[in-house]
């Protein structure tokens, strides 16, 4: 058998491996312990992660994933890989990893069981007076009947565009049917303004010329803390 | 597939496909919405064109479905969500979430090739 | 008769840094029936001041009229946005100061009806000057810094009212940032340079 010298070991990839630490050693270690396909998958990974044109977000997802193979972390209750959808679910409130977080997922919970029933309760009542059948409606908006059914019996959440496809085919208003859908939209738009952005030529020139003016003198004042026993 | 039990499919999602809606709704509030439309699933059939209200469609370079979250008033973006059915029990029909894109965000090569990925560590790992 | 006896409700709110604990204290809290005022105290008692907090490391703040009593009158929320770059493609990049919310129960719209102490006002110039603080500490401590002079909001189109108070207070519309529902107004902080 024909052995290597060591002249001919390429000097940077010699000292790369040993220059491998602990972690670095665990995460070899990991990957040669998976089967061919996984190491594939894994490697496929590591190539888009490599790719110049990834997007930030391709990385995340690639990242995310070799995490998920490498260093599998399975739930209590939930199997050896992967959640039970509905499980998780159905758990969001009870068993939030943060504490002071169960009563809030809890409310928000119950809202959106109650945003479904008042909209269930208001399209059963205007089907009524209508006197428009689960058929006809699921035919004027493109659906099955069966989709209005799950609907009515709030077993499924619609969609914005469907509430506006029943509106127009009932000839009411959308707010008729779900009375906060403008408050969702305002939540969103807020939360939107925290986004990095690329910004226009508009943009960057309004921020200047805001940028430019003199500060505004206001009154600000300093207001007290209430003490607390 | 047969949808063999009054309530439709038994549902999983991988982690990484939790992250992915992180990343793209990083407000609660949107995420329990986005699991509220994605509960539909448990009705999916290869037989029809929609989800409930859901269009979806399969991906013949992956070889996986989608199904498409529509934008407006709670998700301020729509996603593009992918799944396949793999059952390691046959006596219970099982969808699996492998994770989501923004609707306005590519979906080539690379990303078909990222949710492929997951889908073979689901079918290795899944039990 | 002092005046603070004539009109005991001549007084300055309390204020203090929001936390979870705060939020069964929140339960009776309504801002309004119009959208932006529904929207305002879904923010405060559900679950997006704490995505907020956790996520863009917002400051919050709640208001109390009365030492002895847990209920609280309004609320107020400052935080730095992302980056700003420009030009493209990786151009140079700044953060604006951003209020994501504040909002007050309706029951004291107008109220007390002295300007010097209306609890709205005693909000915003509470606001301001914790802004004014934190654009300084931005500039020492944290690049990116550009703009951070700018504290900006999102008023809705409807909300004359609110957006009244704004101008009031020096806030102008910030142009190319609008959306359906909003414009961005900005109010250019005196930070004493």
């Amino acid at each position: 058998m024909e052995t290597m010298e060591l002249k001919d070991f390429p000097n940077e990839a010699f000292r790369a491996i040993l220059n491998i630490d602990a972690k670095q050693r665990e995460l070899i270690h990991r990957y040669l312990e998976c089967s061919d396909d996984v190491q594939s998958v894994v490697r496929s990974m590591f190539a888009v992660l490599e790719h110049s044109l990834t997007t930030n977000e391709d990385r995340q997802r690639a990242i995310t994933t070799i995490a998920d193979t490498l260093f599998v972390n399975p739930m209590e209750g939930h199997g050896n890989y992967g959640f039970d959808f509905l499980t998780a679910e159905r758990d969001a409130a009870r068993k939030h990893e943060q504490v002071e977080r169960r009563s809030v997922v809890a409310a928000r919970l119950d809202q959106l069981d109650s945003q479904e029933a008042t909209f269930a309760q208001r399209l059963r009542k205007i089907l009524e007076e209508k006197n428009v059948t689960q058929e006809e409606l699921a035919a004027r908006i493109d659906c099955t009947q069966s989709a209005v059914s799950k609907m009515l019996s709030r077993d499924a959440r619609p969609q914005r565009k469907t509430i506006f496809k029943m509106a127009l085919a009932l000839n009411v208003q959308p707010t008729d049917l779900w009375p906060n859908l403008e408050v969702a939209a305002i939540l969103d738009s807020v939360d939107d303004f925290f986004a990095d952005r690329e910004l226009t030529e508009e943009q960057a020139k309004a921020i200047e010329a805001a940028s430019s003016r003199p500060p505004v003198k206001v009154k600000t004042r300093e207001l007290p803390s209430r003490k607390r026993k | 597939m047969p949808i063999t039990t009054h309530d439709g499919w038994r549902m999983r999602i991988c982690r990484p496909a939790f992250q992915d809606f992180h990343a793209i709704f990083p407000r609660y509030y949107a995420r329990s919405v986005l699991n509220r439309q994605l509960l539909k699933l448990r009705w999916w059939s290869p037989d029809e064109r929609q989800v409930v209200d859901l269009d979806w469609c399969f991906d013949d370079e992956c070889g996986l479905p989608h199904v498409f979250v529509e934008p407006g008033g709670e998700l301020a973006t729509g996603v593009r969500v992918v799944f396949f059915e793999h059952s390691p029990d046959p006596q219970r029909p099982t969808l699996w979430i492998l994770g989501g894109v923004r609707i306005d965000e590519e979906f080539e090569a690379q990303q078909k090739l990222l949710f492929y990925g997951r889908s073979v560590i689901v079918k290795e790992r899944a039990d | 008769m002092s005046d603070l006896e004539s009109h005991p409700e001549n007084r300055p709110l309390f204020a203090d840094a929001f936390s979870p604990a705060d939020q069964p204290f929140l339960a009776g809290l309504r801002c309004g029936d119009e959208p932006w005022a529904q929207a305002a105290t879904e923010w405060i008692t559900c679950s997006d001041v704490l995505d907020s907090i956790d996520k863009y490391g917002t400051k919050v703040w709640v208001y109390r009229n009365l030492e002895e009593d847990e209920a609280v009158v309004g609320f107020s929320s400052l935080a730095a946005t992302g980056s700003q770059k420009w030009p493209p493609p990786d151009g140079k990049r700044s953060r604006l100061l951003y209020i994501p919310q504040l909002g007050l129960d309706q029951k004291f719209r107008g109220y007390p009806p002295d300007p010097e102490w209306r609890y709205a006002n005693q909000i915003m110039e509470h606001l301001i000057g914790q802004a004014t603080l934190l654009a300084k500490r931005i500039q020492q401590e944290k690049p990116p810094s550009k703009h951070v002079e700018l504290l900006t909001l999102k008023v809705h189109r409807g909300n004359a009212a609110a957006r009244k108070v704004y101008e009031r207070y020096g806030f102008e519309v910030l142009t190319g940032f609008e959306d359906n529902e909003h414009l961005v107004m900005s109010h250019k902080l005196d930070l004493g340079e």
